[in-house]
């Protein structure tokens, strides 16, 4: 019954969605991981600087490391709205993929406009 | 467009959609990617169509458990909308019942673009440029590092006017056949860009498999 429930509150959205995109452009996550809990902190994801065309064009029809991304991302903002331990794992789970191998804690920085400048601070991080 | 032909190209074009899917979350299990592809190949060439819808549909539901929610957003829930339509209107009971169903896609299709048009609109900060920009400034959508010099640049209001302009007309174009085919194509360059600038690539798939739902509305409306 629990699982028919669940199942209802995550397909009932899809059926009648708010189609809000993009309301707000409000603060947005980064998350960064260690592999040991005296490890140098490292981005989940690294931006690439300068993809041509053809790349591009290649990201049309398959994508899913940036996919991957944006669920990361959506995870993060998932979080910081109602922390939840499983979501943590999730996350945990996710990030030890894209690393191979365990990953120890990661924390969730948000990055904003103030004024004309951008900024950057550590809002959560995970148990390790 | 008639209902069936509308009916099946929607069919195909969601089978298109959930194929690029699958290939990328190949990752997630070879047995699932397999029997996802199996199952949009076979509605692609049209064998026991409704059986496969409603195997998709599972399996679209056994996705979202997975993730506790859409996987990518707004792209999944559009195919868990297509799937559910296609698939009521191939079981429903009476041709009538059919019909809304499609006719419910379509409706959702259009308030899709008006409504992410409104919510632009009567936000001051789209309608000054600053949300595109910020967007490019240091949201997470941009897929190249170099977007983010984009931020601040002055084509950026025009684009955004543009963009909720284009939104918020989109249903006028309801009311002539030729403008609905523009506004179509329109929209689809508008994903095209979003999944080049922003990685929004499977919006790029999903949407236009609702767009046969459109065409067949408009004609329905005007032929009644």
């Amino acid at each position: 019954m629990e699982i028919v429930l669940r199942a209802l509150r995550l397909f009932l959205p899809c059926l009648m969605p708010s189609w809000a995109f993009f309301k707000e452009i409000g603060p947005s996550p980064r998350i960064e991981y260690c592999t040991e809990s005296d490890a140098p902190w490292q981005p989940a994801y690294v931006w690439p600087q300068g993809m041509g065309v053809q790349r591009h064009l290649q990201r049309l029809f398959y994508n899913a490391d940036w996919n991957a991304h944006l669920f990361l991302t959506s995870l993060a903002e998932r979080q910081l709205i109602e922390p939840d331990r499983d979501v943590e794992a999730l996350i945990k789970h996710v990030l030890a993929q894209k690393a191979g191998r365990h990953v120890a804690a990661f924390r969730i920085l948000l990055e904003c406009r103030e004024g004309s400048e951008l900024r950057r601070d550590i809002t959560y991080q995970s148990s390790s | 467009m008639s209902f069936e032909v509308a009916l099946r190209v929607s069919e195909v074009l969601v089978a298109i959609a959930l194929l690029q899917r699958s290939i990328e979350d190949a990752r997630l299990g070879q047995a699932v990617t397999l029997a996802h592809g199996v199952l949009c190949f076979l509605l692609i060439i049209g064998v026991t169509t409704a059986p496969v819808l409603a195997l998709l549909w599972l399996l679209g539901l056994r996705h979202l458990l997975m993730f506790g929610g859409p996987y990518n957003g707004g792209a999944d829930k559009m195919a868990m909308l297509v799937l559910s339509c296609l698939l009521l209107a191939r079981i429903a009971p009476t041709y009538a019942i059919a019909e809304l169903a499609f006719a419910y896609l379509a409706i959702q299709t259009i308030l899709s673009y008006w409504i992410s048009g409104w919510v632009k609109f009567r936000n001051a900060n789209w309608r000054n440029g600053q949300a595109l920009s910020d967007v490019f400034a240091f949201s997470a959508y941009p897929v190249d590092a170099r977007f983010r010099d984009f931020a601040g640049a002055p084509w950026l209001l025009p684009a955004s006017l543009g963009v909720i302009l284009f939104e918020l007309a989109f249903p006028l174009a309801l009311l002539n056949q030729t403008a609905l085919y523009a506004a179509l194509v329109c929209a689809a360059l508008f994903h095209l860009s979003n999944a080049i600038f922003l990685g929004l690539n499977r919006f790029f798939w999903i949407w236009p498999s609702a767009y046969p739902a459109v065409l067949w509305l408009q004609d329905r409306a005007l032929t009644s």
